[in-house]
C-alpha cells in the first residue's frame, strides 16, 4: 500500500474515531440530564460533514484538485496540506468539544455527591463557542496568508510546505493541552467515584 | 508578518519538523494512555457493581500501546513515525471505541442514579 494512501486513511479513521467518541459522550451527558437523548439532527450533521470530508480526501481521484488549482494556483499545489490541516483543526474541535462534555459531567457528578454549587460560569457558558470561532478563523487567516505566498519572491515551495508543517505543531500543541486536561478530569471522576460511591 | 513566514519557512525544516512531533507525540501518546486508563478504571468500578465479568484484554492492549511509545524516539523519518503512531493509536483507539460502545450506557445509567438520588 502506497504510504499517501495509508496516510489518507489513517486521518479519515482517526477523524471517525475521535467524532464517534465525541457524539456517545454528548449522547451519554443529555441523557444524564434529560433522562433521554435525542440528537438525531445533530447525528445526521455529523455523517453529511464527515462523508463530505471523506470525499475531499480522495479529491484527486476525481481531479478535484487539479479543478481547484485552476481556481486558486496554491490550492491545486498543496491540496493535501490544506485539507490535513483542516483535519488537524478539526482534531482540536473535537477534541475540545470532548473536554467540555466530559467537565459537564464531572460538575453534575460533583453537585450530586458532594453538594457544591456548579462549576459553570460565564467563561464557560460562552468560551467553548468562542475558541471554535478562534480556532477556524485561525485556520482560514493563517492559510490564506500563505496560499498568498505561491509565486512570491524569497518563497520557495519548501518553505511554504515548511510552514503548513509548523501549522500542525501549533494544534499539537493544543492536542496536548487538552488531552492532559481531559485525563486530569477523568481521574478526578474516579477518585470522586471511589470515595463516595 | 511577511517577515514572521519566511523566517517558519526557512528555519521550520524536515529536521525540526521530526524533533517537534516526536517531542508532541511522546506527550500526546502518554495523555492518552492516561485517558484511557482511567476510562477503563471507572468502567472496572461500575463493573463491579454490576458484578459483570473484570476487564482484563483492553488493559493488555493499553500496556501495549504503552510499551511501543518509547520506540517513537528512535524513529528518523516521518514515515516511520507515522506508522509506529498509527499502531499505537489504533490500539488505543481500539480500546476507546470499543468501551464506549459497550460500557457507555451501564455507566450513564450509574451516573444518572447517582444524580437522580442525589437531587
Amino acid at each position: 500500500m502506497r504510504i499517501s494512501l495509508f496516510i489518507k486513511i489513517m486521518g479519515i479513521f482517526w477523524l471517525f474515531a475521535e467524532g464517534l467518541v465525541m457524539v456517545y459522550i454528548r449522547k451519554g451527558f443529555i441523557f444524564l440530564r434529560k433522562g433521554e437523548s435525542q440528537q438525531k439532527a445533530f447525528v445526521f450533521f455529523c455523517i453529511t460533514f464527515f462523508i463530505v470530508l471523506v470525499c475531499l480526501n480522495f479529491g484527486e481521484k476525481i481531479n478535484f484538485d487539479r479543478y481547484l488549482g485552476y481556481k486558486n494556483k496554491s490550492l491545486g499545489y498543496f491540496y493535501y496540506s490544506y485539507l490535513w490541516n483542516f483535519f488537524c483543526t478539526l482534531w482540536v474541535a473535537i477534541e475540545a468539544a470532548i473536554v467540555i462534555y466530559v467537565f459537564k459531567i464531572y460538575n453534575l457528578l460533583r453537585i450530586a455527591l458532594e453538594k457544591k454549587k456548579p462549576i459553570l460560569n460565564i467563561t464557560l457558558l460562552f468560551g467553548p463557542g468562542i475558541f471554535f470561532i478562534f480556532l477556524f478563523l485561525f485556520y482560514v487567516v493563517y492559510h490564506s496568508y500563505l496560499g498568498s505566498f505561491v509565486d512570491m519572491d524569497g518563497y520557495t515551495h519548501r518553505n511554504i510546505q515548511n510552514a503548513f508543517n509548523f501549522y500542525i505543531k501549533i494544534c499539537g500543541m493544543f492536542w496536548i493541552l487538552i488531552e492532559w486536561v481531559v485525563g486530569l478530569i477523568g481521574l478526578k471522576i474516579f477518585f470522586l467515584l471511589k470515595k463516595k460511591v | 508578518m511577511d517577515i514572521v513566514f519566511l523566517e517558519i519557512g526557512k528555519s521550520f525544516s524536515t529536521e525540526a519538523y521530526i524533533l517537534t512531533t516526536k517531542v508532541q507525540g511522546i506527550l500526546w501518546s502518554i495523555s492518552d494512555i492516561i485517558i484511557i486508563y482511567f476510562v477503563l478504571k471507572i468502567a472496572s468500578l461500575i463493573r463491579e457493581k454490576n458484578r459483570k465479568k473484570k476487564i482484563l484484554f483492553r488493559y493488555i492492549f493499553l500496556l501495549l500501546s504503552a510499551l511501543l511509545v518509547p520506540f517513537l524516539v528512535f524513529t528518523s523519518t516521518p514515515k516511520q513515525f507515522f506508522i509506529l503512531e498509527s499502531v499505537i493509536f489504533g490500539l488505543q483507539f481500539s480500546v476507546l471505541i470499543y468501551s464506549v460502545f459497550t460500557e457507555i450506557k451501564d455507566t450513564m445509567s450509574f451516573f444518572r442514579k447517582i444524580v437522580v438520588d442525589n437531587v
